[in-house]
């Protein structure tokens, strides 16, 4: 970035004021304190993740949700049963992932039905859920009520809304909640 | 403002999934993109979620670039839209640590020096103003567009980001002279007798 007026600046700038003012406050204004090199590299490698996402083939995931609208209804029975031991209301499961973000290679064979409705609910889970934990820091204090063991990974837009990803790794859940209402709107558990 | 023939080669590579060529691209234009979000929403905890926003935004929408615009101006136009995005985010739900980041900035002092006076000054006067009129004045002074590729980034007519430049730029000056205990005017004032500009919101 460089400090000298350019070019165009001489013919459409705004004469406005004094000329050494003009130039400290474009000197200030590109005196930007530099990112932290470690938290650029984890956005660039989140951004990069959502490349693989996008383009990762999606044949798999439509067989999956095909499979699933038959027994839809009594999956989310399944799901609710599965995490009434929570001291949170659990209205969905999503798809198993690790805590670096990346999902298990291969889900057991039990879990399929839950695949099945997280392919419903929307592929964009993935990626988003992804994305967040990977690109982004813990913070200690969170929005929306949480456990004594989970961590704000922060609010993201998401579907429309703003939510925030809490994330237990003891529990190896992650949650996901409305940031107005602070309602649970999934519910993924992370594999080790 | 042109894509430089390594900007079009990086964007027609992303655009066909090459992961190599996004991850140049979004190399290439990173400090800018920080730099706009850093400027626009003022702590760098805001700003690392609005240029992380941004980034994956870059990624997921490359496929829509059209070249009606450069790339440069197309990735900064996600930027100012994701900074923006990101502030409005924090006026709804305030968040915590990025407050505790802008308090903690006021106590800093400085070393003397007037460049590191500046530095802290220019976070103070930005905050001063509206995000739109910062978005202005940090597309013109930092992100160097010029006005027509500024209007449309923003979506304002031409005249209007010449107003918003001018008046943003003459509170920032006006902040960093006044600051420094500088009796001076900061700015030159009309002399044709036009009428004087109203407060700035």
């Amino acid at each position: 970035m460089s400090d000298q007026p350019t070019p165009r600046d001489a013919v459409d700038d705004v004469p406005s004021l004094d000329p050494a003012l003009r130039e400290r406050v474009r000197t200030a204004l590109r005196d930007v304190p530099p990112q932290d090199p470690e938290r650029a590299q984890a956005s660039l490698d989140a951004a990069l993740e959502g490349l693989s996402h996008h383009q990762r083939p999606r044949r798999a995931w439509l067989v999956v949700a095909a499979a699933g609208i038959v027994g839809v209804l009594g999956v989310a029975v399944l799901g609710g049963r599965q995490n009434s031991g929570s001291d949170t209301d659990l209205d969905m499961v999503a798809t198993p992932m690790t805590v670096d973000g990346s999902s298990s290679a291969s889900p057991p064979a039990a879990d399929e039905a839950r695949l099945a409705e997280s392919a419903l609910t929307s592929e964009t889970i993935l990626d988003e859920f992804r994305l967040s934990i990977i690109g982004a820091a813990p913070i200690e204090q969170a929005q929306c009520p949480i456990t004594a063991e989970e961590r704000s990974y922060g609010l993201r837009r998401w579907d429309s809304r703003d939510v925030e990803l809490l994330v237990d790794v003891s529990a190896g859940l992650l949650r996901l909640v409305d940031a107005t209402t602070c309602e649970v709107l999934i519910v993924a558990p992370l594999t080790p | 403002m042109t894509s430089t023939p390594l900007e079009a080669d990086l964007i027609a590579a992303a655009r066909r999934g090459d992961r190599e060529a996004t991850d140049r691209l979004l190399r290439l234009h990173q400090p800018m993109i920080w730099a706009i979000c850093r400027r626009i929403v003022g702590d760098d905890h805001t700003a690392a979620d609005a240029a992380q926003e941004a980034m994956i935004s870059v990624v997921k929408h490359v496929g829509r670039f059209d070249g009606r615009s450069s790339v440069r101006t197309w990735i900064y136009r996600v930027a100012t839209n994701a900074a923006l995005d990101e502030l409005r985010r924090r006026r709804r739900r305030p968040d915590p640590v990025a407050d505790e980041v802008i308090a903690s900035r006021s106590g800093v002092t400085s070393g003397g020096a007037n460049v590191v006076d500046d530095r802290l000054l220019i976070d103070e006067a930005l905050a001063q103003l509206s995000p739109e009129f910062r978005a202005a004045v940090v597309l013109r002074d930092l992100a160097d567009l010029d006005y027509a590729e500024i209007s449309d980034v923003l979506g304002l007519p031409p005249g209007t980001v010449r107003s918003r430049i001018a008046r943003g730029r003459r509170a920032l000056a006006d902040h960093l002279g006044n600051a420094q205990g500088n009796p001076e005017p900061t700015v030159r004032r009309p002399t044709d007798g036009s009428p004087a500009e109203p407060p700035l919101p």
